[in-house]
């Protein structure tokens, strides 16, 4: 067999597809597109509707400390709220040549391990912040306050960890996966990537 | 006042009709000749019907299509390398032999998997008869890179698997 009889032999043996009805692709691709729209929908709902809330509490909060508290927290959900939309992981543009589909991902991808390295900063610490000074302005005795604040650090050290644990264990791989891929497509001509 | 010309969106039927056979070839390099071939080719039509929107005319109906498909077959292939790479390993990897005594559609899937992701890209788009620069327009290469992509590809190919009279 020469190589030049290789199209013939691909195309001889393969086969060809099943009768495949467009209008149940159509009906899947809507259905998938539905579910992204409404999942974006619920993050954003989720998090502006918690700032009115805690800006009436900071509002009605009977102590500097617990206006504080809560006018931290109400600001936080609005910034988380945006932080989230600029962050949304767009689904790949399939329609790029492959090399720079590869790197869009790519890029994608380390774009979410930041945001899941440094949730600490902007997700969990000021919204921790702002609970534990609105507790602690509250007349609730002073070992109440102590084991509340206690127990958010607790939770939000576990919310850190898993954090961090999610983007070390299932984007790293991905990651690592998409530029052996990449390396793979520029290795020893890397000058012909466009 | 200027105006911009919409890209006319190409009818994906009249497009399947040209090229699905290419496609579900392309399917079966990528997921094997196993029931996967078709959940592929499905998970491409699905694809192409969701990039549609985004069609932007700057490529060829033709070569975007065929971007759309490799990039879901791309796809497709790392995410099923990352579930096979935690089930059990075959103690005896296949090595590529000489050709004696197969079928010349064996021999060709052997080379293709023995290909590298980007060497196997271009194999398949040659194959299917595209020109260099269209190879180039998918992939992302340059015309000259395919050209030297494809030299290389056919210098393994000869050594293994041509017989010398």
């Amino acid at each position: 067999m020469k190589f030049e009889d290789l199209g013939a032999v691909w195309k001889d043996d393969a086969g060809r597809p099943a009768a495949i009805d467009l209008a149940v692709i159509r009906e899947r691709a809507d259905g998938i597109d539905r579910a992204v729209r409404r999942r974006d929908r619920g993050e954003t709902i989720v998090a502006l509707a918690l700032a009115p809330v805690f800006g009436v509490m900071a509002w009605l909060a009977t102590s500097t400390l617990s206006t504080v508290g809560a006018a931290i927290v109400a600001v936080a959900c609005l910034l988380i709220a945006v932080r989230l939309k600029l962050a949304r992981r767009r689904e790949p543009d399939h329609a790029l040549p492959a090399v720079q589909a590869v790197e869009v991902q790519l890029a994608a991808i380390r774009a979410q391990q930041r945001l899941l390295g440094t949730v600490a900063w902007w997700y969990l610490t000021p919204l921790g912040v702002g609970v534990i000074l609105y507790f602690a302005g509250s007349p609730a005795p002073v070992w109440t306050k102590v084991a509340y604040g206690v127990a958010v650090v607790v939770l939000y050290g576990w919310l850190l960890r898993l954090n961090l644990a999610a983007a070390r264990r299932n984007l790293e791989p991905v990651a690592i996966d998409l530029e052996r891929w990449l390396d793979s497509f520029r290795e020893s001509h890397g000058h012909g990537v466009r | 006042m200027a105006m911009t010309a919409q890209p006319v969106r190409p009818d994906l039927e009249t497009l399947l009709q040209t090229h699905g056979a290419a496609l579900h070839r392309l399917a079966r390099a990528y997921a094997g000749r196993t029931g996967e071939q078709e959940d592929l080719y499905q998970e491409m039509l699905l694809q192409l019907w969701r990039s549609l929107p985004g069609f932007k005319g700057t490529a060829a109906p033709g070569t975007w299509l065929y971007r759309v498909a490799l990039n879901t077959a791309l796809t497709w292939r790392r995410r099923t390398s990352r579930a096979l790479a935690t089930a059990p390993v075959d103690p005896e990897p296949h090595a590529p032999q000489a050709s004696g005594g197969r079928s010349q559609s064996v021999i060709l899937d052997e080379f293709l998997e023995s290909l590298a992701p980007a060497d196997r890209s271009v194999l398949l788009l040659y194959m299917e008869g595209l020109p260099n620069g269209e190879i180039a327009d998918v992939t992302g290469f340059t015309p000259g890179a395919v050209g030297v992509r494809l030299h290389r590809i056919k210098q393994a190919f000869t050594a293994r698997y041509v017989e010398r009279g």
